[in-house]
């Protein structure tokens, strides 16, 4: 039976102690995701992603708050769970190097209790569809990390998990491997009603192009939690600019954030240049910017007006960009 | 139950296909042969060293310590295999996650892990025995084993063995990748403890407190008695011929149920705080 339910969070907590500090890793995350979405988690490293789907499939424990998977407690009915659910973790070698492909994808169905026939059929399928099919008896150890990955993809579907578990499943993935597993993994969901996707990523593109809803976490909280469309939507009334200018200075970033109606500043170094992410609230308010830029000695090469994207969204609830967020971690 | 033979078995499968793949067979086959083999040979050179210079009871020890030091080497194994089997399972293979998240029994997996690695080196006892008795005259004869003794003397030991591997893996799912020598340590430790290369009448008395603890002591004696028609003769002075075989059995009877009861709340006790400290996942990279 059907839960309203696939996933169901609420106030979810988690702390790790050491001895010099405590961290809060989720700090009151609430969450209800409904069979057959495919579900997005966006944000920088340490923003507790990882941990959130460690949770949701029994791996760790919260420290506080309540955690439901497909109708059932992390906590308290944790083997219930394991029936429902699978998992795949991107950018990692893992795979038993000395079984090959088929032995290790069909020890995993053995673990879930899978008839031996019924599995192997269920291997050479997606085998086939991941374009593996040639490299069943090769033994993991040769493998490239892409393919594994494909391996570990296959892995997860082998299942028919209720609840599938991506984390950052395109980790690494060459263009060609990461478009076969975003594809495949729409095809999943649409061909298998009521499948259910939680997918964690850094790319916004992914997210984008993927998800049903997205939610974006930041310091263990759900800063917004909505459809990629509507994220951008509510950036509408605002005006996103993307300059492309001459080095600039962080003090110049200073000086455009104390400017009224300057929404957010996002800056992406380059190669002799720098690409600045601008959210104003106002066309007229553009003239102040580039009189700082001009203040603060750098030059204008190109300048666009363009239409909100996800990376748009985060920069105005985190306070800059992913990719500054990860240097910053 | 059903779970944890499915476990078992995958365990068991996995463990077979890793522990006998890295070399050929016939390589498999000597190494396993020369391990304890060597020991054996070892000791066997230190004891007759002991005996010519006149610092030995007088007592040919030599089937006490060839015996016990064979028998021990599977200890030893057993001991380390499922520790080993979570580091490896957790840090190099990076495996451990996924086969936490299954339904399947974690204990069941483990123990096949470590059914597997003793399965492939039990035919070295054996065959080292059978060494023993041809080339250095160990009385062990095929007319004077007392089978029904061994078989059930050799199923309570293993068993009890289990568990305290059991109990090590759980301090291992604790632990890092760095400390990942407690199988060997508690196994190298015991060794000096359980009689297995001299009678526990030579130790200290509080050590021979220790070793009366410790149900390999009474395993090894008992392996001993099946194998070694004069193993209870009080020349031998092993500290435990008073015993009858009786009492014996009950003790390593007594052994194993205590052992289960101990261990299989501690496992779970570890595995809990491995999931409440994020530890199913640790990559240490050491």
């Amino acid at each position: 039976m059907q839960p309203e339910y696939a996933i169901r969070t609420v106030n979810l907590q988690r702390t790790y102690k050491t001895k010099e500090r405590v961290l809060k890793a989720l700090d009151g995350v609430d969450l209800a995701v409904r069979p057959g979405e495919l579900f997005g988690f966006l944000g920088p490293n340490g923003a507790g992603k990882t941990t959130t789907i460690k949770i949701l499939t029994t791996l760790l424990l919260p420290s506080g708050g309540t955690a439901e998977v497909w109708g059932f407690d992390v906590l308290h009915e944790a083997d219930a769970v394991r029936r429902h659910i699978n998992m795949v973790s991107g950018g990692e070698s893992s795979g038993y190097g000395l079984l090959t492909v088929r032995e290790n994808l069909w020890m995993f169905t053995q673990f879930h209790g899978m008839d031996s026939k019924v599995a192997n059929k269920r291997i050479d399928e997606l085998l086939e569809v991941m374009g593996l099919a040639d490299r069943a008896k090769t033994r993991v150890s040769f493998l490239s990390t892409g393919l594994r990955q494909k391996m570990n993809y296959i892995r997860g579907l082998l299942t028919d998990p209720d609840v599938l578990f991506l984390d950052e499943p395109t980790l690494g993935l060459d263009v060609e491997a990461a478009r076969t597993l975003r594809t495949y993994t729409r095809h999943w969901l649409d061909t298998n009603p009521g499948k259910t996707v939680v997918l964690t990523t850094h790319y916004m593109q992914e997210a984008d192009e993927l998800c049903d809803r997205v939610a974006i976490i930041s310091g263990g909280t759900i800063l917004a939690c909505d459809t990629p469309t509507s994220l951008k939507y509510s950036l509408q009334q605002d005006v996103v600019f993307r300059l492309f200018t001459t080095p600039v200075a962080p003090a110049f970033l200073q000086a455009v954030e104390q400017i009224a109606g300057v929404q957010s500043i996002s800056q992406r170094s380059g190669d002799q240049r720098d690409e600045l992410s601008l959210i104003l609230r106002d066309d007229a308010i553009l003239p102040q910017v580039l009189s700082q830029l001009a203040n603060h000695n750098a030059g204008l090469l190109s300048l666009e007006k363009r239409q909100p994207t996800l990376e748009d969204v985060f920069v105005n609830l985190v306070g800059h960009s992913l990719s500054e967020s990860e240097t910053t971690a | 139950m059903q779970r944890f033979l499915q476990a078992f078995r995958v365990g068991a499968w996995l463990g077979w296909k890793t522990e006998s793949n890295w070399t050929n067979p016939l390589f498999y086959i000597l190494w396993s042969l020369l391990l304890p083999m060597s020991n054996g040979l070892i000791m066997t050179m230190m004891l007759r060293v002991l005996q010519r210079t006149g610092n030995a009871s007088g007592a040919d020890l030599l089937p006490y310590v060839f015996i016990g030091t064979v028998v021990y080497s599977i200890v030893a194994l057993l001991l380390d295999s499922m520790a080993w089997a979570v580091l490896e399972d957790r840090e190099r293979m990076g495996m451990l996650k996924y086969i936490a998240i299954t339904p399947s029994s974690m204990y069941g997996y483990l123990w096949g892990r470590g059914f597997a690695k003793v399965s492939i080196n039990f035919l070295a006892v054996p065959l080292t025995l059978t060494f023993g008795a041809l080339v250095l005259d160990i009385p062990i004869r095929l007319s004077t084993i007392n089978w029904p003794l061994l078989l059930v003397v050799s199923l309570l030991g293993l068993l009890i063995v289990t568990f305290a591997a059991q109990i090590l893996a759980g301090v291992t799912l604790m632990i890092a990748r760095h400390a990942g020598f407690v199988g060997q340590a508690v196994s190298g430790a015991l060794y000096l403890f359980t009689g297995a290369l001299f009678p526990i009448t030579v130790l200290p008395n509080w050590m021979q407190a220790i070793a009366r603890a410790v149900p390999l002591t009474y395993w090894l004696e008992g392996m001993r008695r099946a194998l070694w028609v004069d193993a209870q003769n009080p020349v031998y002075n092993t500290g435990l011929n008073q015993l009858s075989t009786s009492n014996l059995l009950l003790i390593l009877l007594g052994s194993a149920v205590a052992m289960a009861v101990i261990s299989i709340p501690l496992q779970r006790r570890a595995e809990h705080r491995a999931k409440e400290k994020g530890l199913l996942d640790m990559n240490t990279a050491y």
